[in-house]
C-alpha cells in the first residue's frame, strides 16, 4: 500500500545519493573481499583438522620419561599396606588418640578396602603403554624391558592382593571396555615368561639402545641390576608357588636364568624427593613433617609400634629397634629422633587390637616410627630390599632347588637388613655388619641358624623381622603362604567378634561391581570371601 | 470494538472531525477505537481505516485498537486529524526475530517463541539481563545461584537433557553467538529485545548449539521517529540481608571440654543440663551452657597477654551481631543515551556506570560500559553496525588463611554472645584482633575482610558490521561479521599472618590460632589471566516469491566461525595461572617474591565450525505455513571423517480463524493458530582435544630436574559422534475478545539420545572414565503463556493487564550406559547430599543417606540409646529442578500512575541446606536449640517390639540432647535432616512509576520524565522446614543445582528508586 509520495521521496533520495552509493558499493565490495580472503586462509585445508592436536597436553610421550612416574607410584604404593597389613602383621598399633572403629582392630576387610586396585591399574597402564607402543623401536630396548619388568611387578601385588584379576583384556580402550578376569596361576605363568623375555632383551640389546640414564630413578641406568631386579622378582613368583610346584620345575625354571644373578643391593627408588608439599618421601609426607614444619597431623601421632615387632626386637636385643622404631615422645621433626636405651619406659609396643588407653600412653604415645625408615622428606624409597632376595635365595637353597650354601643366604639377608636400616639413619655399613653378626651368631631359635629347628621358618621369620617398617604387604604374603611368623610371635588380635584371622586376601572393589559387572560376577563366584578363599599359591 | 460505541451525543459547539488510521507499513487499519477525552464519545475506523465523529475544539483524541499502541492526538482548531498508529509488540501480526536473525511474520511460526521487549526487561531496572528475564517467559527458567556484588545466573531453557554437558541456553547477540556471562556483562538498557527461541525445533539453524534453545538479542539501534532523543536514567537501590539461616542466641560457646580456667579457677560453669559441658569461651562450636545474663561470666575468649578481657553480660547480642555485620549495600546506575534517525538511517550511543557496595563490609564492584550502533542506508544497500564496550571489576572478601573458609562461614559460627561490633575486633592495632582472638578455630571475619582480598577484572568488546542488499524486490543478500573479545584476570591475596610467642603457645590451654599456625604464615597470592575470542562470519541470501496463493521465502547461508564450545568458553581462548603461599615479603603480593616452587598452569583451546544451510517457508493464503531448516555442520571437535552433521527442522502453522469463514462472524475468538514441529538436531559436547589420549605430567613431578609423564586417567574415545535430540511440539494460540486475552499454550517432548558423557569405567581398562556415546533423557513439558487486559478504561484512564507464564516440566532419564544405573554428576560425597542422573528418575536427582523407617516411614529408634540409625545405602530424595514454575506479572495503571508486580513461584523440588548440616554441627543453628538442648524423644519415631512389629515410641529418650546427640549421631549424618522442600513465592520485584506528562507538556525540550520507586525480592514465602536460606542458590554454575552451602551470602532485599528524563 505504498502511496505516490513515498515513492518520490525514495527517488529523489536516489539521486542525491548517487555517488555515495557508489563508494559505499566499493566499501562493500572491499569489505567483502577483506573478510573473505580472511576466513578463506583459514579455510583452506587444515581449517578444521589443524585444531585436532591438542596444544595442552602431549598425546606422545617418550618412553624414558613414562618410566619415572611408574617407579615413584610404585614406591608410594609400597606404604598402602601400612594401615592394614602393618597392623595385621603385627609391626604397627595405632594410638590411643584416636577412636578405633571395630574395623580397625579387627581384620575387616570390604569391597571399599584395604584397596590399591585402581591405583596399580592407572600405573600399570603405563607399563603397558611403553610395552606396545615402543616394541618396534630398537633403540628403546631397554625402556621395553624395564616396563615388562614393572608390569609384572605391579600383576604380582594384584594377584597377590585378589587372586584373579583381569590382565589379558586389560588397558584395551575402547576395544573392551569389560575386561574379563584372567585365572592368577596363568598370570603367573606369563609374568615369569615375560620376565625371562625382559631379561633376554637387556642381555641381547641393540649397542644403540638408548641408556635410560638419570631417568632410571631407581637404578641411575644400570641395565645388569634391572636385569637382577628381574630375576629376583622371578624367584619370588617361583617361591611364592612352593606349596604348589614341583620341585624339578621350580630347579629348571630357576636355571633358566641363573647366571644373571640377583639383587645384591637395595632397590631404590628416588626420583629427586623435595621439601615441597606432593614431592616429599610418600611415607615422610603421610607420618613426618611438613614442608612448614610442623607434624603432619593425623601422621605420626597415628601409628605405633606394633608389639609383635617391637618385642621380638627387644627379646633379642636386636639394636634394629632403634631404626624401626623412636623412643616414647620423640618426635620426627628432631634430628635422630630414635633413642638407644632398649627398656620398657621408651619403648613398648603394643598388640594389635590391644591398644593402649590414652592415660596408659605417657605424654606422647608409645613408639613410633624410627629413624631407620623414615629419616627425612628426601630419603629413598626400598622397593624390594636386598635382604629379601637373599631370604629368597636362602629358600631356594634351602628347598634343594639350587645348590647355594642357605645359610650363607640367610646370614647375608640378616646383614643386609641391618645395613638398609643402619645407613638410612646415617650409619655406617661397617657398624652394621658388625651388629648384625652379633645378632645372628645368636644360638636362639630362629635367629642362628644352626640355632633354628625349622630352616623355614627361621628364613620367613627374619624376613617379616626386616621387612618392618618396609614393606607390609610382601611380610603378609608370606605369612599366607608360609605361615610364619607363628603365633608365638604374632598372636592374633584378642576381639575378634567379626573375624578371625588375618585375612587370605582382599575383596574387590565395589567399583568393579559397579562398572564391571559381569565379569565381576564371574570372578566372586570363583571366591572373594576375605577370611576363607584361598589363592591359588597358598597351602 | 462495539462494546466501546456508545451513543454519539451532538452538541452546538462540536465539530465533525475525520481521519485516517494507518499502521506502520502505512496501511488503512479498520476496527480502530478512536475516543475523545474525558467523554463517552467514541467510533471505530472502517474497513479503508476512516472515522468521522464529533468533538469539541481543542479536545483530545484517544486512538486504541488491539496489536497498536495507544496514540493520544491534541485536536486544538483541527478539523481532520490521520494518524499512523505504531504496533504494539504484543500484535499478532508482529514480525519477530527467528533463528539467524531472520525476520519472519509471527503468525508463520509452527514453534514456539517468545520475545521479551526492552520495557518489559527494564521494567525493575535490573543490573544484568538475566535478572530482568526472570520469570517473564514460560519454559524459561533462571536461576540467581548466588548472592553478592558478582552474582552468578544460569539460564536453561525446557529443563535439563545433557547429563555431563552444559544444558544452559545459547546467547546470541546480533548475530554473533557468546558466552552466557555477557548477559550479566551487557547494559540491559541496550537491548532492543530478547527473543526466546525456547526449542531444538525453533533453533535448529544454530546446527549443533541448537539442543538447549537459544536467546536471540538485539540490541538498540537509534530512534524511529527521526528526533534525537538524550535519555537519562539514576537508579539507586538499598539492599539489606533479609534473612539469615535461624541461628540460636541462647546457648555460649562450648564443645566439651571439662575444668576450670587457668585465669578464673572459680568458674567451670558446669551445665546444668548435661553436665561436664562448660562455657568455653574461646570455643567454635556454641554447645555450651544457657545464657544467663550474669556479667560475671560474660568474659570473651581467654585473657590477653597484659591480662585484659573482654567482657559483656552474659548473653546473647540483641540485635544479632553476625545479622548486624552485614551493612547495607548500595547499586546505584546511571544510563546516559543519545539516539536519533528514522528507520532508514540511525544512531545510538549509550553509557552506563554501575557502582555496587556489597553487603559484606568492602566488597564492591563497578561496570562501565560504553555502546555505540547505527544503522545506514544507502537505497538498496544498508549497513548496521555496533560496538561494545564493557568493563567490570570487583573487589570481594576472600577465604580466611587457616582453613580456607568463607567470610560468611566463619560469620555464622562466631558465639551468639560475641559483640563483633566491638571496636577492638575491628582495630588491626588491637590483640584481639588477631592475635589473641577469642575464637580459638575460626579467624576473625574483620581480619578476613581486611586482607584476603579477590579483585577480579573483566572487559568485553563486541563489534558487529552488518551489510545488506536488497538486489530485487525478490533477492536480499546479506553479510555479517562480528566479534567477541574477554578479557579476564583474578588477582587475589590473603596476607601473612604474625602471631607473638605468647599466642603460639597455646595460652589457654585449649587450642588457637596461633598454636596452630605457629610464629608466622607467608602471604599468599594467585593470578589468573584469560583471555577469549568469539569471530563469525556468514553470508546469506533471501529469495521471496509469490505465486498466486502461494508465498515463498528461502533463506541460503553460510557461516565460518570460531564459536563458544560451551557457554563459558570462547571459540579461541587462551588462560595462565600462578600462585604461591610462600611469598616472603609482608603485605606484596608478586609470586616472584617467594620461596618454594611457582604453581601455575596454562592453555589453549580453539575451536571451529563451517556451516552451510537453507531455510524454506511456503505460506498459503497467509493463513496456513510450512517451514523447513536444513543445517550441515562441519566441526573441529571431531576427527576428519566422522566431524560433518545435519540437523534439519519441520513446523507447519494453520492460522484457523483467517482461514476458516466460521470464525470470522464472531467476537469471542479473535485470533486462533494452530501449529506443530518436528526436528532432528544434535550436539557436540565434548570441550577441544578430547579425541586423543593424552599425557599429564606424572604426580609430583618434576622432581627437582626430574621430568615424568603418566597418561590422562579419562580415555579419549576417538570414535564418538554427536549426540541427536529429536524433539516433537505443538502449541495453540488464541485471541479472545478482540485479543484482550491472549493465550499461548506449548506441549513439547524432546529425546536426547547417545549423549557424550565420560562414564566410569572398569579402572583395569587402564582408565577410571572413559568418553563413550550413551545416555537417553527424556524431558517433556506444558507452558502456557496468558496474557489479558482485565480492564481498560480510556475514560478514566484505568487498565489493569495481567500476564501469566507457567511451566510444568518433566524429564525421565531412559538410560545410561550399559548396565550403568546412576551417574554422579556432583555435590557432596559419602551419606551427605549428592546429585545423581538415575535410570528411570527425572534429571537430576539428589541421593543422601536417610536413617532407617519402618514400612509408614517412621524412624526406628534403638530403645538402649533413644537414637536413630543410618540406613545402608543412600536414596533418592526427589529432584532439583521444579516441576512447576508460575510467573505473574502485574500491571496496573491509573492516571500517570503505574504499578507493576512480579511475582515467581516454583514447585516440585528439593535441595540440600548443607549449611544445615554444618551449622547443627557447630551448634550455631536454632533448630539445636529445639528441646533446650537436653534429652528428648525423637520426634514420630518407632522401636521394633522384638517381634517384628514397630511400636510407636513415647518414652526412650535419646541418651543425649546435646553435642553428641548433634554432631555424632546418626541423626547427624543423615542427609535427608536437611533435604528441604525447595518450593517458594517470591514477589521478585514491585515498581510504582509516576509519569510526569502533565507536568511537561508545555515544556518542548523535555520529552519524558518518569520517577519510580522499586522494591526487588520484598518478600519470600518457603515452607516453615526451610530456616535456611534461598532455594535456587547453588555451589555451582553446573548442572549439579538443589545444593547450596556457606559460600553463598544470605538473601537480600532491595529497594530504591529510578528517575528517568528524556530531552
Amino acid at each position: 500500500m505504498s502511496n505516490k509520495s513515498t515513492k518520490m521521496n525514495q527517488s529523489e533520495k536516489k539521486d542525491y545519493s548517487f555517488k555515495k552509493i557508489k563508494n559505499m558499493k566499493r566499501l562493500i565490495y572491499i569489505n567483502l573481499i577483506f573478510a573473505t580472503l580472511l576466513f578463506s586462509t583459514g579455510c583452506g585445508k587444515g581449517f578444521l583438522t589443524d585444531l585436532a592436536n591438542n596444544p595442552n597436553q602431549p598425546s606422545q610421550a617418550p618412553a624414558a620419561l613414562i618410566l619415572p612416574p611408574i617407579l615413584s607410584g610404585y614406591a608410594a604404593n609400597v606404604y598402602f599396606s601400612t594401615a592394614a597389613m602393618g597392623l595385621w602383621m603385627g609391626y604397627y598399633s595405632i594410638s590411643g588418640n584416636y577412636a578405633m572403629s571395630q574395623n580397625a582392630q579387627t581384620y575387616f576387610v570390604n569391597s571399599a578396602g584395604p584397596n590399591n586396585w585402581d591405583n596399580l591399574y592407572s600405573i600399570l597402564k603405563n607399563a603397558a603403554y611403553i610395552e606396545t607402543n615402543s616394541a618396534s623401536d630398537p633403540s628403546g630396548a631397554y625402556s621395553v624391558a624395564a616396563a615388562k619388568i614393572l608390569k609384572c611387578w605391579g600383576f604380582q601385588i594384584l594377584v597377590d592382593g585378589y587372586g584373579n584379576v583381569p590382565y589379558s583384556e586389560a588397558f584395551k580402550g575402547s576395544a573392551e571396555f569389560f575386561p574379563k578376569y584372567d585365572d592368577g596361576q596363568s598370570i603367573y605363568d606369563s609374568c615369569i615368561m615375560q620376565l625371562d623375555n625382559a631379561i633376554n632383551m637387556i642381555n641381547t640389546a641393540d649397542v644403540n639402545s638408548t641408556n635410560l640414564g638419570s631417568n632410571d630413578i631407581m637404578f641411575g641406568g644400570d641395565m645388569s641390576q634391572w636385569a637382577k631386579f628381574a630375576n629376583t622378582l622371578k624367584l619370588r613368583f617361583i617361591i611364592r608357588q612352593s606349596a604348589k610346584i614341583s620341585v624339578s620345575d621350580a630347579t629348571a625354571e630357576i636355571a633358566k636364568t641363573a647366571s644373571t644373578g640377583y639383587l645384591d643391593q637395595d632397590a631404590m627408588v628416588n626420583p629427586g624427593y623435595i621439601n615441597t608439599a606432593g614431592k616429599q618421601n610418600p611415607y615422610w609426607a603421610s607420618n613426618g613433617v611438613t614442608p612448614g614444619g610442623s607434624l603432619v597431623s593425623d601422621g605420626y601421632l597415628y601409628l605405633r609400634g606394633g608389639g609383635a615387632s617391637v618385642d621380638f626386637f627387644k627379646d633379642n636385643a636386636d639394636p634394629r629397634l632403634f631404626y624401626v622404631f623412636a623412643a616414647d615422645g620423640s618426635l620426627p621433626n628432631t634430628p635422630e629422633f630414635s633413642q638407644i636405651d632398649m627398656d620398657d619406659s621408651h619403648y613398648h609396643g603394643v598388640y594389635y587390637a590391644d591398644r593402649q588407653t590414652a592415660a596408659a600412653q605417657g605424654t606422647k604415645g608409645t613408639v613410633g616410627l624410627g629413624y631407620g625408615v623414615m629419616s627425612g622428606y628426601n630419603m629413598s624409597v626400598p622397593l624390594f630390599t636386598a635382604a629379601e632376595s637373599y631370604f629368597l635365595q636362602a629358600e631356594a637353597a634351602q628347598r634343594g632347588w639350587t645348590s647355594d650354601n642357605a645359610e650363607t643366604l640367610y646370614n647375608n639377608g640378616i646383614t643386609a637388613s641391618f645395613e638398609l636400616l643402619y645407613t638410612t639413619a646415617g650409619k655406617t655399613v661397617a657398624a652394621a655388619d658388625a651388629d648384625a653378626m652379633t645378632y645372628y651368631s645368636k644360638s636362639v631359635n630362629l635367629i642362628g641358624w644352626g640355632s633354628s629347628d625349622d630352616k623355614i621358618q627361621a628364613i620367613i621369620t627374619q624376613k617379616w623381622a626386616a621387612l618392618s617398617g618396609i614393606n607390609s604387604f610382601e611380610a603378609w604374603n608370606e605369612y599366607r603362604r608360609t605361615g610364619y611368623p607363628d603365633l608365638a610371635t604374632l598372636p592374633l588380635s584378642k576381639y575378634t567378634p567379626l573375624t578371625t584371622h588375618i585375612p587370605t586376601k582382599l575383596m574387590y572393589p565395589n567399583t568393579e561391581q559397579a562398572n564391571n559387572s559381569e565379569n565381576y560376577n564371574a570372578a566372586v563366584k570363583l571366591g572373594n570371601d576375605p577370611q576363607n578363599t584361598k589363592l591359588f599359591w597358598m597351602p | 470494538m462495539s462494546l466501546m460505541l456508545c451513543g454519539v451525543l451532538a452538541f452546538a459547539q462540536n465539530h465533525s472531525i475525520k481521519g485516517l488510521v494507518t499502521g506502520p507499513d502505512d496501511g488503512p487499519i479498520p476496527g480502530i477505537t478512536v475516543q475523545v477525552e474525558g467523554t463517552n464519545t467514541a467510533t471505530s475506523t472502517n474497513a479503508n481505516g476512516q472515522y468521522e465523529l464529533s468533538a469539541p475544539a481543542n479536545s483530545v483524541l484517544i486512538f486504541s485498537g488491539v496489536g497498536f499502541k495507544t496514540q493520544t492526538i491534541k485536536l486544538g482548531s483541527r478539523t481532520s486529524a490521520d494518524v499512523t498508529l505504531a504496533s504494539n509488540t504484543k500484535q499478532l501480526n508482529e514480525v519477530v526475530v527467528t533463528a539467524l536473525g531472520i525476520k519472519r511474520q509471527k503468525k508463520a511460526l509452527g514453534y514456539s517463541t517468545s520475545t521479551v521487549s526492552s520495557s518489559e526487561l527494564n521494567v525493575s531496572k535490573p543490573v544484568t539481563v538475566a535478572e530482568g528475564l526472570a520469570g517473564k517467559v514460560a519454559g524459561l527458567l533462571v536461576n540467581t545461584i548466588n548472592n553478592g556484588v558478582n552474582p552468578g545466573t544460569r539460564i536453561v531453557l525446557r529443563g535439563y537433557r545433557h547429563l555431563n554437558a552444559d544444558n544452559q541456553a545459547l546467547i546470541v547477540v546480533d548475530g554473533i553467538a557468546v558466552n552466557s556471562d555477557f548477559l550479566g556483562s551487557v547494559n540491559p538498557n541496550d537491548i532492543a529485545d530478547v527473543t526466546v527461541l525456547k526449542g531444538a525445533s525453533a533453533a535448529a539453524l544454530y546446527g549443533v548449539d541448537a539442543t538447549n534453545g537459544v536467546l536471540v538479542v538485539t540490541t538498540k539501534r537509534g530512534g524511529e521517529h527521526g528526533k534525537p532523543i538524550i535519555e537519562f536514567n539514576n537508579t539507586t537501590m538499598l539492599e539489606r540481608v533479609s534473612y539469615m539461616p535461624a541461628l540460636q542466641n541462647t546457648y555460649a560457646p562450648g564443645s566439651g571440654e571439662t575444668g576450670a580456667y587457668p585465669w578464673d579457677p572459680t568458674h567451670s560453669f558446669d551445665n546444668p543440663y548435661t553436665g561436664g559441658i562448660n562455657y568455653v569461651p574461646y570455643e567454635n562450636q556454641n554447645f555450651g551452657m544457657a545464657f544467663n545474663n550474669d556479667p560475671a561470666l560474660g568474659y570473651i575468649g581467654g585473657p590477653q597477654q597484659d591480662g585484659s578481657f573482654i567482657k559483656t553480660p552474659f548473653t546473647g547480642t540483641n540485635p544479632d551481631a553476625r545479622k548486624d555485620f552485614f551493612q547495607t549495600g548500595q547499586t546505584m546506575q546511571n544510563n546516559l543515551s543519545y539516539s536519533g534517525g528514522d528507520n532508514k538511517n540511525s544512531y545510538f550511543i549509550s553509557l552506563q556506570d554501575v557502582n555496587i557496595k556489597g553487603v559484606v563490609p568492602k566488597d564492591q564492584s563497578r561496570r562501565t560500559s560504553l555502546y555505540i550502533s547505527g544503522l545506514k542506508t544507502y537505497g538498496i544497500f544498508s549497513a548496521q553496525y555496533n560496538l561494545g564496550y564493557t568493563q567490570k571489576y570487583s573487589n570481594t572478601a576472600g577465604p580466611d588463611f587457616a582453613q580456607g573458609r568463607p567470610v560468611y562461614w566463619n560469620l555464622l559460627n562466631q558465639g551468639g554472645n560475641i559483640p563483633l561490633n566491638d571496636p577492638r575486633l575491628k582495630d588491626p592495632n588491637s590483640p584481639y584482633y588477631l592475635d589473641g582472638y577469642y575464637n580459638a578455630y575460626y579467624p576473625n571475619p574483620w581480619w578476613q575482610i581486611d586482607n584476603s582480598r579477590v579483585e577480579q577484572r573483566t572487559n568485553y568488546f563486541t563489534g558487529v558490521l552488518d551489510l545488506n542488499l536488497q538486489a530485487t524486490n525478490w533477492l536480499g543478500l546479506k553479510y555479517r561479521i562480528g566479534t567477541q573479545f574477554t578479557g579476564y584476570s583474578n588477582n587475589s591475596h590473603i596476607a601473612a599472618v604474625n602471631f607473638s610467642p605468647w599466642a603460639v603457645s597455646n595460652p589457654w590451654g585449649g587450642g588457637s590460632l596461633g598454636n596452630t599456625i605457629g610464629l608466622h604464615q607467608n602471604g599468599q597470592a594467585t593470578y589468573i589471566n584469560a583471555n577469549g575470542r568469539n569471530i563469525q562470519q556468514s553470508m546469506m541470501a533471501t529469495l521471496h516469491k509469490k505465486i498466486g496463493d502461494f508465498d515463498a521465502i528461502l533463506v541460503l547461508g553460510n557461516d565460518i566461525a570460531q564459536k563458544p564450545y560451551s557457554q563459558t568458553n570462547s571459540g579461541y581462548s587462551t588462560y595462565t595461572a600462578v600462585s604461591s603461599n610462600q611469598l616472603f615479603i609482608d603485605d606484596f603480593y608478586n609470586t616472584n617474591y617467594r620461596i618454594g616452587e611457582l604453581q601455575g598452569s596454562q592453555g589453549i583451546n580453539q575451536t571451529r565450525l563451517i556451516s552451510g544451510y537453507g531455510d524454506l517457508t511456503v505460506g498459503y493464503k497467509n493463513n496456513l505455513f510450512v517451514h523447513g531448516s536444513f543445517r550441515r555442520d562441519y566441526s573441529s571437535l571431531l576427527p576428519k571423517g566422522s566431524n560433518a552433521y545435519n540437523f534439519w527442522a519441520a513446523d507447519a502453522s494453520w492460522v484457523f480463524t483467517d482461514a476458516l469463514k466460521i470464525f470470522q462472524s464472531q467476537d469471542i475468538i479473535s485470533y486462533g493458530k494452530l501449529r506443530a514441529a518436528y526436528s532432528n538436531t544434535g550436539d557436540i559436547t565434548i570441550g577441544p582435544y578430547n579425541i586423543q589420549n593424552v599425557f599429564d605430567v606424572g604426580a609430583g613431578y618434576p622432581f627437582g630436574s626430574q621430568a615424568g609423564l603418566s597418561l590422562n586417567s579419562a580415555y579419549r574415545n576417538p570414535n564418538l559422534v554427536p549426540e541427536k535430540t529429536v524433539e516433537k511440539e505443538i502449541g495453540l494460540e488464541m485471541g479472545l475478545f478482540q485479543s484482550r486475552i491472549s493465550l499461548n499454550a506449548s506441549y513439547y517432548s524432546s529425546l536426547t539420545t547417545g549423549q557424550t558423557f565420560p562414564v566410569t569405567v572398569s579402572g583395569t581398562t587402564g582408565y577410571t572414565q572413559a568418553f563413550v556415546n550413551a545416555g537417553n533423557v527424556l524431558s517433556t513439558g506444558l507452558e502456557l503463556g496468558i496474557n489479558a487486559t482485565v480492564i481498560q478504561n480510556n475514560t478514566s484512564r484505568f487498565k489493569w493487564d495481567v500476564g501469566a507464564a507457567f511451566t510444568n516440566y518433566g524429564s525421565n532419564v531412559e538410560s545410561l550406559y550399559g548396565g550403568v544405573k546412576q551417574f554422579n554428576i556432583g555435590g557432596y560425597g559419602g551419606n551427605t547430599g549428592a546429585v545423581f542422573a538415575m535410570v528411570g528418575q527425572p534429571f537430576p536427582v539428589i541421593q543422601t543417606a536417610d536413617l532407617n523407617r519402618d514400612p509408614e516411614g517412621r524412624v526406628i529408634i534403638n530403645p538402649a540409646t533413644g537414637l536413630p540409625k543410618l540406613s545402608d545405602t543412600v536414596k533418592n530424595v526427589g529432584q532439583v529442578n521444579p516441576k512447576i514454575t508460575l510467573g505473574l506479572n502485574t500491571s496496573v495503571s491509573y492516571k500517570n500512575f503505574s504499578l507493576s508486580v512480579q511475582a515467581e513461584y516454583r514447585a516440585g523440588n528439593v535441595f540440600f541446606a548443607y549449611v544445615g548440616q554444618q551449622l547443627n554441627f557447630t551448634g550455631s543453628s536454632e533448630f539445636t536449640t529445639t528441646n533446650g538442648r537436653q534429652r528428648f524423644i525423637y520426634p514420630n519415631s518407632v522401636y521394633e517390639d522384638g517381634n517384628g512389629k514397630y511400636v510407636p515410641n513415647t518414652q526412650y529418650y535419646t541418651n543425649d540432647g546435646n553435642m553428641n546427640f548433634w554432631t555424632s549421631s546418626d541423626y547427624s549424618s543423615a542427609g535427608t535432616s536437611f533435604i528441604e522442600n525447595a518450593s517458594y513465592w517470591k514477589i521478585r520485584s514491585v515498581t510504582l512509576t509516576y509519569d510526569f506528562k502533565d507536568l511537561i507538556q508545555n515544556v518542548h525540550w523535555v520529552h519524558g520524565l518518569t520517577f519510580s520507586l522499586i522494591g526487588k525480592n520484598l518478600l519470600m514465602f518457603r515452607p516453615s522446614q526451610n530456616s535456611w536460606t534461598d532455594p535456587e542458590f547453588s555451589y555451582t554454575t553446573g548442572n549439579a543445582q538443589g545444593i547450596s552451602n556457606y559460600d553463598q551470602l544470605p538473601p537480600t532485599r532491595q529497594y530504591g528508586a529510578s528517575i528517568n528524563i528524556k530531552f
